[in-house]
């Protein structure tokens, strides 16, 4: 099927592509098929909404980011994914650009499962902040400069 | 919205499998335990208004405002058009 994205011009989903949230996201709830773009050069890609083609969300892999980052979530907040091998999972966290810069919202990141195309937005219970600052490179990038 | 008294130790019904009880009160505070489905996620009002909030705000991201990211080899996904 072809969408009219809003940054990215019209492109084509193939149904394999997608990953379905059969919860959605939280306060849109309603947006359950996305798709995963990467974006060039950049430590980012993005969740482009199948559903609502004008909604696109940036997206990092927080372990890029903090290497220490452990979240922690309750079992039952995958439920359902339905989950038995934990291996098969990729966790990512929403960027948001406020004022003062880009954060990323490691409260609530992205957990899918990358055997079944399923997704769901999970809340973690430790103190994870909802905004944490984002204006580092990440470290294999440092490196490299 | 339905309004009901409860003293501490007595419990609510919602629906078959949800049941929330008063566990302690002191003063102003509530202490309250949710026994629920695990498919049934559970949080405090706020938290999941400020989630709400977050992920509205991170829609109306640009890809220009991803350039202070720097450059990385880490592609996720298929590559984006343009």
């Amino acid at each position: 099927m072809e969408i009219a994205t809003r940054h990215f011009g019209r492109i084509d989903v193939d149904g394999a592509d997608l990953f379905v949230f059969p919860a959605g996201l939280i306060g849109l709830e309603e947006l359950r098929r996305w798709v995963l773009l990467s974006e060039p050069r950049r430590a980012a890609a993005w969740m482009q909404s199948v559903d609502r083609p004008e909604v696109a969300l940036a997206v990092i892999n927080p372990r890029l980011f903090w290497p220490q980052c452990r979240l922690r979530v309750a079992r039952q907040e995958l439920a359902v994914l339905g989950l038995r091998d934990l291996r098969q999972i990729e966790v990512l966290a929403i960027v948001a650009r406020h004022e003062r810069g880009l954060t990323a919202d490691l409260k609530a990141p992205l957990v899918f499962d990358l055997r079944n195309r399923l997704g769901c937005q999970v809340i973690c219970n430790g103190e994870e902040p909802l905004r944490m600052p984002l204006d580092i490179a990440p470290p294999a990038v440092r490196r490299s400069a | 919205m339905l309004v009901l008294s409860r003293q501490r130790d007595e419990s609510i019904m919602i629906g078959d499998n949800v049941v929330v009880t008063v566990v302690d009160i002191r003063g102003d505070k509530v202490r309250l335990g949710i026994q629920a489905p695990n498919e049934i996620p559970v949080h405090r009002r706020e938290v999941y208004d400020a989630i709400k909030r977050e992920n509205r705000q991170a829609a109306d991201i640009e890809p220009a405002d991803l350039e202070p990211l720097g450059r990385s080899a880490a592609p996720l996904g298929r590559r984006r058009p343009g």
